[in-house]
């Protein structure tokens, strides 16, 4: 049973049983091990999402999966990734005590793969009166340094309460900032991973990474398939930022200005640089702020808002993005560019940067499910506006009248619908009047392709 | 007792009478025509892959028809070599040299002429064509085929009938599946005539309603001789495709006709997309037109049959010349007039450009190759098609499918063979002053949004 339950997560961390080198660790570091254990243990929670997810047409609830977590404050604030939980309102959580109590997800991010969740301590006090909840304290990963010892905890392949031990293999690997969480959000653009050799299996997604110290330096997230003791964990002092924006506003807001950047490397021959500093725009998004700014694929970005900026190697990537990112949203921002050996200053405006998917529901009376566009889905199907299709249930309205996924439908009947809310109420409208008109158009673009389609809402 | 004998006898004679045919004359009648076809497919990097097939000759010059599906669409030309034809039906079965002469998608037919003379003065036999809208239901065909070497290059037959001759979309015969031929063989009536070549489901529907049915269709379709007719009478290195360069048709059905307003039989093609700088654009044609008349005659496209007769239909139409259509815009019944224009060039006929110190091979940017990447047509730059492995720019990150647009600080002007011009000038320079470092910017992906900075360490000789 608990193979099936965790089999979801297998392709997003799989990660090979650890050779036993607890031995060598147990003669030399026995003390800190247990102290540090006793620490953060009582802590670990294993996660079951009561996830919403939408397929063929329709929403579906589904418990199937787990994952692991950390409960980090007394009021019974808990993380875990965005891949466990990011899609649930509520969690079962079962806890050190073995007791299972219920939580909320307060707030997710999928570019750092986490979720915030809540627990219920009310339940937690009906079992243990006037006992606080138990929480383990969240450390500093810039401290960590590369064959440090660490403590990998969670429910690996739904084994809750497991605990493997490892080092630090590496604390700055760069994944590249091309990854996509196993539902479509894309992730990692804003940090670099902490590597490390302690067991990471499916279902440990979200546990914590442990120092000596007792304290958490980082949320085990990913694993590589077919390898082994290749584990990363997104440090801390990240998961921190991310928590301290979801407790204050339920979300982190980031801004962006549409740029992709690229590392320097040995280029500084080609930009004649005498020492190494700037960063290299690779490519510019359409219609983005940095298009609109001038900016272009080859400049040398020095500095952002008089703050310089400087990326010779992969790993350096991040940190820009980030400041990008931590930039308020609208704001004007000096660029110093340089161009063809000439030093420029160009000013740009930042915006909001969105998710690739919108918020989802299902219109049960069609037997469809469709999003809300982003700013950047928009950008990319170069649409205006509309409603994306992400599935049609078979035999209903929707697929009867040959609307498919990834159709975006701009309008139903006469009424336009640049959002779900108006789809709704254009299809409550176009049912309504079904004696009068059996048959409703719908327009929709196809890739591209502009179609009519003709949903019959009487049968003949 | 003796007349039981003749009972048994005059039995054995109706049977025999009651074939219509003897197969084996019909058979001896073609073997001469059919030849095994094999040539070479050389890579970029020089390796051959060899391929093997039925040829059918088809005039006594030597030209062989073969399936243009042996010959994978997006090579060039030029890169299949070694084309040799081995008679199999002739007594000693000598392997004599060809020459690539032409190829046709639409009809997915090649043609390879043999270029060496037959000893002994013997002379080639082509086949004599048949009737294939002559045939009629339950008619007899024998489909040929050719077994391997393995096999002695046995050629095979396959005894089968045939179901229907149909004119729309495109002409073709419906035949049983027992007169199957090897892939673009020859199908025989019952005269020893072609009738026709087996060819793959040209109209793709037939896959499809199996994978539907959960059965096999016990059908398969040939394409009727005559319409290779005009290929073979004047066989042309390139065929000029016509196009109006439009896509995402959809056809009017019942309701979709309702929710336009119009009459619940109007049939037409609604257009979906008007591509950029093409002929629909020039003639002034929008998305969501619809389609109704073309030279005054009402299609009534109301189905997927009735949309791929009109693609036929507008194929038929020559470059140049000029189409009347007639159109609806929202309630306004239109004439628009358009001049039908080429289909733009092909991954395998553009034109390829090979730089040996670079390892590279690159290529003309098509019309396609903008299209998939969201790009403008006029798009500059040149197709990366590939590269070799540990040359400079491999080693530098550039991969095959990249578009070099810029070298150094010289943005690459335009994506056609002059393009070549400017690439081999800059690189001539850079290789006069043995400049050692340099930079490929290369687009990758929709819009260029992957786009790279590469760095080239040269190592001039």
């Amino acid at each position: 049973m608990a193979w099936f339950r965790t089999r979801v997560w297998a392709a997003w961390i799989v990660a090979a049983a650890c050779a036993g080198s607890l031995n060598l660790y147990a003669s030399n570091v026995d003390g800190k091990v247990r102290k540090a254990r006793d620490k953060v243990f009582p802590a670990l929670i294993n996660v079951q999402p009561i996830m919403e997810l939408y397929r063929d047409g329709e929403k579906v609830v589904t418990g199937q999966a787990t994952g692991s977590g950390v409960i980090f404050d007394k009021e019974g604030y808990a993380l875990t990734n965005f891949h466990v939980a990011g899609h649930a309102e509520k969690v079962i959580c079962t806890l050190g005590t073995k007791e299972r109590i219920h939580g909320k997800v307060v707030g997710a991010d999928p570019w750092t793969d986490l979720a915030v969740l809540k627990l219920d301590l009310e339940e937690w006090n009906r079992y243990h009166p006037s006992e606080p909840i138990p929480f383990a304290e969240l450390g500093d990963s810039d401290k960590l340094e590369v064959a440090e010892p660490v403590m990998a905890m969670g429910s690996p392949r739904g084994l809750a309460r497991s605990v493997t031990m490892g080092i630090v293999s590496n604390t700055e690997r760069s994944l590249g900032d091309e990854m996509t969480l196993p539902t479509g959000e894309k992730t990692g653009t804003f940090n670099v991973w902490i590597q490390t050799d302690a067991a990471i299996n499916p279902g440990n997604s979200g546990g914590p990474l442990v120092n000596l110290e007792g304290k958490v330096v980082g949320i085990n997230s990913r694993g590589v398939g077919g390898a082994n003791n290749l584990g990363f964990s997104l440090p801390v002092n990240i998961a921190k930022r991310v928590v301290s924006a979801i407790l204050k506003d339920g979300k982190v807001t980031r801004s962006s200005i549409g740029i992709k950047l690229q590392e320097m490397r040995e280029l500084e021959d080609h930009f004649k640089m005498e020492t190494f500093k700037g960063v290299l725009v690779a490519s510019v998004e359409p219609s983005s702020p940095a298009e609109e700014a001038g900016v272009k694929a080859g400049d040398l970005i020095l500095s952002i808002s008089g703050r310089e900026v400087s990326a010779r190697f992969e790993e350096d990537l991040p940190n820009i993005y980030s400041l990008i990112a931590q930039m308020p949203i609208a704001s004007k921002q000096a660029l110093k560019i340089q161009r063809g050996g000439h030093d420029m200053e160009l000013s740009v405006v930042t915006e909001e940067l969105t998710q690739v998917r919108g918020k989802e529901e299902e219109v049960a009376e069609w037997g469809i499910t469709v999003r809300d566009l982003t700013a950047s889905q928009k950008r990319d199907l170069e649409v205006s506006d509309g409603v994306y299709v992400t599935g049609t249930k078979p035999g209903k309205l929707a697929e009867r009248g040959k609307l498919e996924a990834g159709d975006v439908i701009q309008q139903v009947g006469e009424t336009p619908t640049p959002t779900l809310a108006a789809f709704k109420v254009a299809v409550a409208a176009a049912l309504a009047g079904k004696d009068k008109a059996k048959v409703v158009g719908v327009k929709i673009i196809r890739n591209k392709g502009r179609y009519t389609r003709a949903v019959r809402l009487v049968e003949e | 007792m003796r007349v039981r004998i003749w009972t048994v006898v005059a039995v054995l004679a109706l049977a025999a009478g009651l074939r219509a045919v003897e197969i084996g004359p019909v058979l001896e009648k073609v073997r001469p025509s059919v030849v095994q076809v094999s040539f070479s497919e050389v890579a970029e990097n020089g390796s051959q892959a060899k391929r093997i097939g039925i040829g059918t000759i088809v005039d006594k010059d030597g030209l062989v028809a073969l399936s243009a599906d042996l010959l994978p669409r997006n090579v060039p030309d030029d890169r299949f070599v070694d084309f040799k034809a081995k008679m199999v039906g002739w007594e000693d079965a000598p392997e004599l040299e060809a020459a690539f002469v032409t190829r046709d998608s639409d009809l997915t037919v090649a043609l390879i002429r043999i270029t060496e003379k037959p000893k002994n003065g013997k002379e080639f036999v082509p086949v004599t064509p048949g009737n294939a809208a002559d045939l009629k239901p339950g008619d007899e065909l024998y489909g040929i085929g050719l077994l391997p070497a393995s096999y002695q290059s046995t050629v095979t037959f396959s005894e089968g009938h045939a179901v229907k001759y149909i004119e729309k979309p495109q002409p073709l015969v419906v035949v049983t599946r027992s007169a199957n031929a090897t892939l673009f063989g020859p199908v025989l009536n019952a005269k020893g005539e072609v009738a026709g070549f087996s060819v793959q489901d040209p109209l793709f529907n037939m896959q499809a309603y199996r994978a539907r049915n959960a059965g096999n269709e016990p059908a398969n379709v040939i394409l009727p001789y005559a319409r290779l007719a005009d290929l073979l009478k004047e066989p042309r290195k390139t065929r000029k495709r016509t196009w109006m360069g439009v896509s995402d048709l959809q056809f009017v059905s019942k309701d979709v006709a309702l929710v336009l307003g119009l009459p619940e039989d109007h049939g037409g093609v609604l257009i979906g997309r008007i591509l950029a700088g093409q002929p629909a654009e020039q003639a002034g044609l929008k998305a969501e037109d619809v389609i109704v008349k073309v030279d005054g005659e009402d299609l009534k496209v109301k189905d997927d049959n009735g949309l791929r007769t009109f693609q036929e239909r507008m194929k038929k139409f020559e470059v140049g010349q000029k189409a009347k259509l007639i159109i609806l815009r929202g309630k306004e019944t239109k004439d628009v007039e358009i001049t039908m224009g080429e289909k733009p060039k092909e991954e395998n006929e553009a034109q390829r450009f090979e730089d040996k110190d670079l390892g590279l091979v690159l290529r003309e940017l098509t019309y396609y190759d903008t299209l998939a990447r969201d790009e403008p047509p006029e798009y500059a730059g040149l197709f990366v098609h590939y590269v070799k492995s540990g040359s400079w720019p491999e080693l530098g990150g550039m991969r095959p499918g990249d578009i070099l647009t810029k070298i150094e600080d010289t943005d690459l002007k335009g994506n056609t063979v002059e393009t070549f011009e400017q690439f081999k000038k800059i690189i001539s320079d850079l290789k006069e002053h043995k400049k050692k470092n340099f930079v490929f910017y290369v687009s990758r992906g929709k819009k260029g949004q992957n786009a790279a900075i590469i760095k080239i360490e040269a190592d001039w000789k």
